[in-house]
């Protein structure tokens, strides 16, 4: 990237400024007829002058002044004009003002618009430009760059560019053509005093840049301290747990204090030195005057001068300051930016020669490997020059299943790394299919061979979304090859040859070995068995929403019916006591008080709902405030009694669910207020609404105070039956409870079980929850239950997973590919060794072409070799040679 | 069988009661039991079932209201009934106290409702009401010199 900002800028918007340019230069006229046109209103039609004893004048004839040979007079009169009146002289021209002011008002907007888009659009170019930089750092510089100093130096330190593209050939030329134009006129006036003035500009010229060099030094420094703020910042989020368990927040604290501090220090020095420049600046501006009135005034005094001139000199040197000072202002708002710029430029230039640009998609259907693979001679060695790889040399088909072993520091990783080009090689050359590694397109290598890591690494998603991100590689063609999905002045980014469009299927269903969506699906499946993730992946489907979209009727009746089928599989084991269903007629005593009025599930808030006044009169309806009133005084009552004399954080607070330990002293100091007698009608509103509250979340089974009868039970179920009523039939917050009917509102397991697991009862959820999964397999809902875990969102960096469950996405990820050849490093090392033994055998099963898949190979580094016993050849490496290479021991 | 929604309510009362009658818990006074019994979940578990399992991690105790358990110790391949369990009786308390796996298999030999009292729950007991901790001391103290005058009564008739 070009290091001079502006042979940046200039390259890259040539006809953009050289059309503002051209844009301004038409404005101008009309600017200037502006500027003289209320001399003429006042000086013509208002004051009389021309008008006197009712003569007209002629306004707006055009005459175009010629050479004498073509006209008697000099000029070609193109138009007579109008002959006109005072009065209507006066609105004509009145009118031509406010027409001009409408023309320049639009000059001005289309102008500020047009340098507004263009800066933004750069802005973004160069952002653009700079993350493909990062998209093509050889793996060295990879290593030097801390993430969120990378985000912030594309966000925000390069943001002021902008800003300043659009002004940064324009200002200065127009500043400066002013400046020169008022110049020009004081010389024509006096040579002295125009002497003078150049004088007086040419020491602000010299004196403020020079002192805007430690303003310079100081901005560099603020960017940097700013960007490794930034930097730091990311590290600690990504540091937490080392951070937490060794309880070193507070150094955490204070190395961030320092830092801010540091930038505060540097920023308030740069203010100080600012403004000192900008008022020395100011007072060098109003020298000059000062010496017009003194020398030149004397000069005046004593006859040398001629007051006319000095006047009008005075008068022009009054139009100078405006444009001096912007042309001051461009120019710091250049240097600030020059500064950024700079700055970042360099910490995206790469020591390493960068990795391809982004290349044009290669001709389909896209070549297999296949052949040998051939290790000749490699020698790789880390940052300290440590050889991991020393002269390593070996031979295997494509299609060989082969481990890697380390006797002692063997290197097995780095031969997969290498492999998977991740790693680079000093000496030596690996060979696929007789062609070097490094020959073969990227798009072939990286496509045909899947890499799975010991740390894999997840970006927030869904299940679906990371199971696929290995097969994003080009858009799919438009549908019509003629429609732009995006408006043609959003279009502000291309790359040659290549299709950005974000917004098509990215999927290459090809390369996965399916023919579309469908196919796919079952791939997905087949993959999650391999690895062992399909219970997982049922067991967060049970907990989601079936999909309003692409689930159908019949899904939900199948819901329905499994309800059906749950309840009589516990009623036939005898163990209909786990889970009171939701009866409309009764009143679910498993469930809180609110949870059975409201009986349904909530879409929004429901939270909100409970404090909201809509509540509060419903129950006054209802006449059940004064008894849940009267119930949560009780409950209150005991738990204050109960603990009292406990302090407030001792934990045996957290073994209740009714009272949050930090409102214990408000539900203290009410009771006190209200003492013994008080009753609903006399307490206050924000008493009643306290109690309320309290016993709206109220459990029997659970809380075991005795607080609910028969007779108050059934009102419940009254005022339940009365709020559906209230609410009718258009309620789309809330779903209700029908034993009859889907609630899309609530999960798979909750659609099934449609009632509450009971509390106290032993090990009831477990039992529940392995009733349902048999239901779910038997009337063959699995499949159901796993797409829906496919919309699982996996967390950020994937930390709602466990690093089991990565290390296993990670390897369904690679399998889905369908590669041709399958590179694994360490990759399920963090399974008990009983579930690792299995999946690698699955994989292996699968390599060898177990389905009606093809055969692919696998070079696999493991941590020993106990699990090597399966593969066809066993490699050992120690201190980055090969010592050994047999087959397995079967 | 019952169905849910229809078995007795229980109160916190009736569960003071009960932990009156627990010999550990005679010397605590209302409050105290109030506390527990409101801090502590009540389960119950079917008959043939099991409580917990020796060698298991263990956090919690129970304290027996109905029904009766068995008490299995494993020798070898086989495993001993130690000890039979009922109402009022206090189990699983040496997990807690002593941060060990579980010392035994306790079963259940009918319906068994139970009081459940967790680790942090009995030692902040402990911690506060200094009487329960010396009631338990006493206890086991008792349990263990059973024990050895058994092991003694063993030891003679084998000889």
């Amino acid at each position: 990237m070009e290091r001079n900002l502006f042979v940046y800028i200039w390259r890259r918007t040539r006809r953009e400024q050289i059309w503002i340019l051209i844009i301004i230069l038409l404005s101008m006229p009309a600017n200037f007829a502006l500027l003289d046109l209320p001399k003429s209103i006042v000086n013509g039609p208002i004051q009389g002058r021309g008008f006197e004893n009712g003569a007209t004048q002629r306004l707006f004839s055009i005459n175009l002044p010629v050479p004498g040979f073509l006209s008697d007079s000099g000029s070609l009169n193109l138009f007579r004009g109008l002959e006109l009146h005072r009065v209507p002289a006066l609105f004509l021209l009145s009118g031509t003002f406010l027409a001009l002011v409408i023309i320049n008002g639009m000059f001005k907007y289309y102008i500020n618009t047009y340098k507004g888009r263009l800066g933004e659009r750069m802005l973004q170019v160069l952002r653009f430009e700079l993350f493909d930089r990062i998209l093509r750092f050889p793996p060295a510089d990879l290593h030097r760059v801390k993430p969120a100093e990378i985000a912030t130096m594309i966000k925000d330190e390069v943001e002021p560019l902008g800003g300043f593209i659009g002004d940064a050939f324009v200002q200065p030329f127009f500043l400066g053509g002013q400046i020169v134009t008022s110049l020009a006129f004081i010389f024509i006036q006096n040579v002295w005093l125009g002497c003078v003035t150049i004088m007086l500009l040419a020491v602000q010229g010299l004196v403020i840049p020079r002192l805007r060099r430690r303003q310079l030094e100081l901005s560099r420094q603020r960017q940097v301290s700013a960007r490794a703020l930034a930097g730091r910042i990311g590290e600690v989020i990504e540091d937490m747990s080392s951070i937490r368990s060794n309880d070193t927040a507070n150094f955490q604290r204070a190395d961030i204090v320092n830092r801010l501090t540091h930038v505060f220090s540097i920023r308030f020095a740069l203010y100080q030195w600012k403004f000192f420049v900008k008022f020395l600046n100011n007072l060098l501006a109003q020298l000059t005057p000062f010496f017009f009135y003194a020398i030149g005034g004397y000069f005046a005094t004593i006859g040398r001068l001629d007051i006319g001139q000095l006047v009008a000199v005075i008068s022009a040197y009054k139009e100078l300051p405006s444009p001096v000072k912007e042309l001051i202002d461009w120019d710091q708002q250049r240097l600030d930016v020059e500064v950024k710029y700079h700055q970042v430029i360099d910490q995206f230039s790469a020591e390493g020669t960068l990795l391809p640009a982004a290349a044009p998609e290669p001709q389909r259907p896209l070549p297999r490997l296949n052949g040998d693979i051939v290790f000749d001679a490699v020698t790789v060695s880390d940052l300290s020059h440590e050889k991991l790889l020393d002269g390593l040399s070996f031979v295997m088909m494509l299609t060989d299943i082969v481990a890697l072993v380390n006797a002692d520091r063997g290197g097995a990783e780095v031969v997969t790394e290498a492999i998977a080009g991740l790693a680079e090689i000093d000496s030596g050359q690996i060979n696929i299919g007789g062609r070097n590694l490094n020959d073969w397109p990227v798009s072939v290598t990286a496509r045909r061979i899947s890499y799975a890591g010991p740390e894999p690494f997840f970006p927030q998603s869904t299940l679906l979304d990371a199971l696929v991100s290995g097969l994003k590689f080009a858009a799919s063609p438009p549908p019509d090859p003629n429609a732009r999905a995006v408006p043609k002045h959003l279009q502000i980014i291309e790359v040659e040859g290549v299709d950005l469009d974000f917004n098509r299927d990215w999927i290459d269903y090809d390369v996965a070995g399916s023919n579309g969506p469908g196919e796919l699906y079952e791939r997905i499946k087949a993959a999650l068995l391999i690895v062992d993730l399909d219970n997982d992946a049922v067991s967060w489907g049970l907990d989601r929403q079936l999909d309003p979209r692409s689930d159908s009727e019949t899904l939900q009746e199948r819901l329905v019916a499994a309800r059906g089928a749950f309840r009589n599989r516990l009623k036939e084991a005898g163990l209909t006591h786990l889970v009171e269903p939701f009866d409309p007629d009764k009143y679910c005593h498993q469930a809180n008080i609110f949870e059975n009025i409201l009986f349904g599930t909530t879409r929004g808030n429901a939270a909100k709902l409970i404090e909201g006044s809509q509540l509060q009169k419903f129950l006054a309806k209802q006449r059940l405030d004064a008894d849940l009133f009267r119930i949560g005084r009780e409950i209150a009552a005991t738990v204050v009694e109960v603990f009292s004399g406990i302090t407030a954080d001792n934990r045996l607070f957290a073994q209740q669910a009714l009272m949050p330990a930090e409102e214990f002293a408000e539900y203290d100091q009410a009771l006190k207020r209200l003492g013994p007698k008080t009753s609903f009608e006399q307490a206050n509103r924000a008493d009643r609404l306290r109690f309320v509250r309290l016993a709206l979340n109220y459990i029997e089974p659970r809380d075991r105070l005795g607080l609910l009868d028969g007779e108050l039970e059934r009102r419940l179920v009254e005022a339940r039956k009365a709020l559906r009523e209230q609410l009718g039939a258009g309620e789309t917050d809330i779903v209700f409870y029908d034993p009859q009917t889907y609630n899309p509102a609530a999960s798979i397991q909750e659609n099934i079980l449609l009632g509450r697991v009971a509390f106290g009862v032993a090990s009831a959820s477990d039992r529940v929850n392995g009733f349902v999964r048999t239901i779910v397999d038997d009337l063959g809902l699995r499949d159901v239950a796993l797409k829906a875990g496919l919309s699982f969102d996996i967390g950020p960096a994937g930390k709602r997973l466990s690093r089991v469950q990565r290390q296993k996405l990670s390897m369904a990820r690679a399998l889905l590919r369908r590669p041709d050849l399958l590179v694994a490093n360490g990759a399920l090392s963090a399974l008990d060794a009983l579930s690792q033994g299995q999946v690698v055998e699955r994989v292996l099963a699968r390599a060898r072409g177990a389905s009606s898949d093809q055969r692919f190979g696998v070079v696999w580094a493991m941590a020993s070799a106990q699990f090597a016993e399966n593969f066809d050849r066993v490699l050992v490496l120690d201190h980055g040679k090969l010592v050994e290479n047999a087959q397995a021991a079967k | 069988m019952m169905e849910c929604g229809e078995s007795i309510v229980s109160l916190l009362k009736q569960d003071v009661e009960v932990l009156r009658r627990v010999p550990l818990f005679a010397p605590i006074d209302t409050a105290r039991l109030k506390l527990l019994a409101f801090t502590s979940q009540r389960l119950s578990f079917e008959a043939d079932q099991v409580l917990f399992e020796q060698n298991e991690a263990g956090d919690t105790a129970y304290v027996l209201i109905d029904g009766s358990a068995d008490v299995f110790v494993k020798a070898g391949p086989r495993e001993v009934k130690v000890a039979t369990v009922g109402r009022y009786d206090f189990i699983g308390e040496i997990a807690i106290l002593c941060d060990v796996p579980r010392t035994a298999t306790v079963r259940t030999t009918s319906r068994v409702e139970a009081l459940v009292i967790q680790k942090d729950q009995l030692l902040e007991l402990l911690r506060n009401f200094p009487d329960i901790a010396i009631a338990m001391i006493r206890e086991l103290a008792l349990r263990l010199n059973q024990t050895n005058q058994k092991l003694a009564a063993l030891a003679q008739r084998q000889n």
